[in-house]
């Protein structure tokens, strides 16, 4: 018996500092486990409404959501809708075209970046939409994102074009009515161009999603310097979009884990992947991936064309719990909803919704009670949480707890999905040939199941 | 401690005025040099200018030289300065032995003096393969421009190997007033070479390297006397004489008189204390100064070994380690994937903790054995689907250890090596 951690590690390592010494939950040790698993279920439609126009960005926040439109700075508003209704309750002019909306979980104050003729401007309004101050950037900023950084803090991703880099910003919004954008700290990797960036202010780290090429880097904030990520040049001539990634950082995750966590969606090799930036090791760790294999609607291939490269094209929305997932993609009717299976670290799909034309924003609440999907063209749907979860679950249900406990013993079936696949005849085989066993779960499921469990009993 | 203080201060001193081991080495002067001779090159990527993101926008030259017997290498600190100006990323140095062609190896950055122009470097050696064993340094103290005695030098201008020898003609210089002036040619690329002059065994002595040319027709050398470089390379001369010294306590009396001479030498000759200064603060970093380096060994295990530069209590007992993989695959038209994340493997039933297997007599080196690490890799090749397979299924290892000193947490350090084993054997 050893002790080697103090007290700030084992803060963020829980209880394995005495004995086991095991950082990551994915992998610690498994002992009899009873695959008691049931992820929520298939969120199901409960309004519509017509927007008169396609959305930019769209936030929920406790009982409402906000979307913000428009093409030119005439146009750009933003309108505050009831989720559960999806009636509008309060609308604005923006005076700008807007870039993206962010919602801050302290106090409901809602910020828009955006542009006019020259300028790139971030607004501060209200819950009501009334305006409390702004602040212009100094520099224009080509497709800016923002995310909450905590503590009062925006982070913001900046494209780039080719003729400026992209660029890494942080405002502090503390006092709403003069927000500031702070002289540090600076990224000079974000010169590479950003499509999303989070600076997770308790770890001292900014990660970002890269928009020339689909890798996601986590950067030590104080001395500019690259810790762990991906920075690969595409290999082939062809430009590849960027991740489309959903992040909770070390302070936004409700499910006790403390490392931030990141959903990837990678529309270039049809992946979704699950990976936790692991602070111990300053390491970003895959988890789980699987291939979504999403149904294309014909003919709608295209790709979103920028000054500095590709816009990505999948559509990620997540419960903070990673409960309910929603995956989608600007070329595709269909959404994926997981969720994950914490014990497995491991990703089951609960079942697909077909949307009435291609979406254009998808957004989950923080609970996974609730969810939203606009169309490109102007519709909104509201969904819910309805019936019970085994009821909408696809597949066979004895299938998918053979899945289960083949990924819990260390055998991935890639997605668990409750279909008897390829994946899972192979993990199958690899469990036979390591533990000296015969399963044969086409003829035998429920036989193939007690063997499992006898060998992990 | 005090006295492990006096005895690094009289160690100085000693490192000062003794007169080292004379040479073994019978070979003429540049021969003797070439042998400890590294053609240095610098690739970058860019974050600025017109060729941003491009893995090799930005690259550099220089010659640099082994100090010591552990890869040590000192050379120019501007080799540095064509990466800095562009804000490159992702730099990699390599280190080709006796010029271009010869044994090469990565280099990493230790520390540097840019005020003097000089930086220290250590190279990557594989396991099993003994670094140079280092030039000897000498003194340029008794060095006087009446002597006339000839100044050597050796080093590659772009890929061609230079050797070459001049006079002193001024112990400083007008415009650099830290350096000497050498009558004496050298092209770009031999900047970070060393000055260096025959001593009486046959044996060669470093005093310098070479900081840039001057003069109108570029035939003057600016050369940075070797002492400068003591903060950085102060504690080879100490380690030498540590192994000499047997009886602690002598030493102790030795050191009071010593360190009173030293201090009053030091009120007419501020830049003798000056150095001892440097060394001293550099001497109790260094004592907490680890290089790591891993490989893959045929029995299936990584080893992992930690090298410092002076023994001491200070010594890594245990390590964690996360060793991440990324197995690669086929696409559906049957082209290789590189996974973006590595996925991290479990080793051992301790939460991939490992204690140390073995510590060199000096206290010098210290090694880590991981033990399973192929059969870990076959596992997970076995269980991803459209494995690649074949004889490198995987991209290189992320290798992040995390050291600890008995309890204490020491900062994370990431490496990266090839799998080297032989997956079509069963594990």
């Amino acid at each position: 018996m050893i002790s080697i951690c103090r007290t700030d590690d084992l803060r963020r390592l829980g209880v394995l500092c005495v004995a086991a010494l095991w950082p990551l939950a994915g992998l610690a040790e498994s002992g009899p486990v009873e695959t008691t698993f049931q992820p929520a279920g298939l969120l199901a439609q409960t309004a519509a409404q017509i927007m008169p126009a396609g959305p930019i960005g769209l936030s929920l926040d406790g009982d409402h959501m906000f979307v913000i439109l428009g093409e030119t700075p005439e146009d750009g508003r933003i309108l505050r809708l009831s989720q559960a209704t999806l009636i509008v309750e309060a609308e604005a002019p923006l005076g700008l075209i807007p870039d993206d909306v962010l919602v801050s979980p302290d106090d409901g104050t809602v910020f828009i970046i955006g542009r006019d003729a020259q300028q790139t401007r971030i607004l501060v309004l209200g819950p009501d939409l009334s305006p409390l101050g702004q602040v212009m950037s100094e520099t224009g900023l080509a497709h800016p994102t923002l995310s909450w950084a905590g503590a009062g803090l925006i982070a913001i991703g900046d494209y780039g074009t080719e003729k400026a880099m992209g660029d890494f910003r942080v405002v502090d919004v503390n006092t709403p009515q003069a927000p500031v954008f702070l002289p540090s700290p600076r990224v000079a990797l974000a010169a590479r161009g950003v499509s999303k960036a989070w600076f997770d202010t308790a770890l001292g780290i900014v990660f970002l999603n890269l928009s020339a090429e689909p890798s996601l880097l986590a950067v030590d904030a104080g001395a500019d310097r690259r810790v762990a990520g991906s920075g690969a040049q595409p290999k082939s001539a062809t430009p590849l979009e960027p991740f489309t990634v959903d992040a909770l950082l070390s302070n936004q995750r409700c499910d006790g884990g403390t490392d931030p966590s990141f959903l990837i969606s990678d529309r270039n090799r049809d992946r979704l992947m699950l990976v936790e930036y692991v602070e111990y090791f300053r390491a970003l760790n895959l988890l789980t991936e699987v291939e979504p294999r999403l149904r294309l609607r014909p003919g709608a291939a295209a790709t979103v064309q920028t000054g500095s490269g590709l816009r990505p094209s999948g559509l990620l929305a997540s419960s903070c719990d990673r409960g309910v997932i929603w995956l989608g993609s600007l070329y595709s009717d269909e959404v994926i909803q997981y969720a994950l299976n914490p014990a497995a670290a491991s990703l089951e799909k609960v079942g697909s919704i077909t949307l009435p034309a291609l979406p254009g924003a998808l957004a989950l609440s923080a609970d996974g009670l609730r969810g939203v999907a606009m169309m490109a063209d102007g519709t909104v749907i509201g969904f819910a949480a309805a019936g019970s979860a085994a009821e909408s679950l696809i597949g066979d249900p004895a299938v998918r707890e053979l899945q289960r406990l083949l990924t819990e013993e260390g055998y991935p079936v890639g997605v668990i999905d409750g279909y008897l696949g390829a994946r899972t005849l192979r993990a199958t085989t690899q469990f036979q040939a390591t533990q000296g066993i015969i399963l044969n779960p086409e003829a035998d499921i429920d036989g193939a199941l007690r063997a499992i469990k006898g060998v992990k009993n | 401690m005090r006295s492990l203080r006096i005895f690094r201060v009289w160690s100085l001193c000693l490192g000062l005025t003794l007169i080292a081991a004379p040479s073994i080495a019978q070979n003429p002067p540049h021969l003797i040099v070439r042998d400890n001779l590294v053609y240095l090159t610098l690739t970058g990527a860019p974050t600025i200018g017109n060729l941003v993101g491009q893995p090799d926008g930005v690259q550099s030259q220089a010659t640099g030289f082994f100090v010591g017997n552990e890869g040590f290498i000192l050379t120019a600190e501007h080799f540095f300065d064509p990466a800095t100006a562009v804000k490159a990323v992702n730099l990699v140095i390599q280190a080709e032995l006796s010029g271009p062609g010869g044994a090469k190896w990565p280099v990493s950055f230790v520390s540097a003096l840019p005020d003097v122009d000089l930086v220290l470097l250590r190279a990557n050696i594989p396991f099993g393969t003994a670094p140079p064993a280092g030039l000897e340094l000498g003194q340029t103290a008794p060095l006087t421009v009446a002597d006339d005695r000839d100044f050597l030098t050796s080093g590659f201008n772009g890929e061609d190997y230079v050797p070459d020898d001049g006079k002193l003609i001024e112990r400083g210089n007008r415009k650099v007033p830290f350096a000497w002036t050498l009558k004496l040619a050298v092209g770009g690329g031999q900047s970070g070479s060393p000055v260096y002059i025959e001593d009486e065994a046959g044996g060669v002595k470093v005093v310098g390297v070479v900081k840039a040319t001057t003069g109108a027709n570029n035939d003057r050398t600016l050369m940075v006397p070797i002492e400068y470089s003591m903060p950085l390379i102060g504690h080879f001369r100490i380690a030498v004489l540590e192994a000499k010294v047997a009886r602690i306590d002598a030493l102790e009396r030795q050191v009071a008189r010593l360190t009173k001479l030293v201090g009053e030498i030091s009120d007419q000759q501020p830049p003798i204390g000056d150095r001892i200064n440097f060394i001293e603060e550099d001497v109790d970093q260094i004592g907490r100064f680890f290089t790591w380096k891993a490989e893959t060994a045929p029995d299936g295990s990584i080893r992992i070994r930690y090298s410092k530069l002076v023994g001491g209590e200070d010594q890594i007992d245990r390590i964690q380690v996360f060793l991440g993989a990324k197995a690669l695959t086929l696409d559906e038209q049957g082209e290789d994937v590189v996974p973006a994340f590595a996925k991290m493997l479990k080793l051992n039933q301790n939460g991939n903790l490992f204690d140390r297997v073995q510590l060199d007599a000096k206290g010098l080196k210290g090694d880590f054995t991981i033990p399973g690490v192929h059969a870990a890799l076959s596992s997970e090749l076995n269980t991803t689907f459209n494995a690649k397979g074949g004889d490198k299924p995987f991209a290189n290892l992320e290798l992040v250890v995390v050291p600890f000193i008995r309890d204490e947490k020491l900062e994370a350090i990431p490496m990266t090596l090839a799998a080297n084993y032989d997956f079509n054997l069963q594990n």
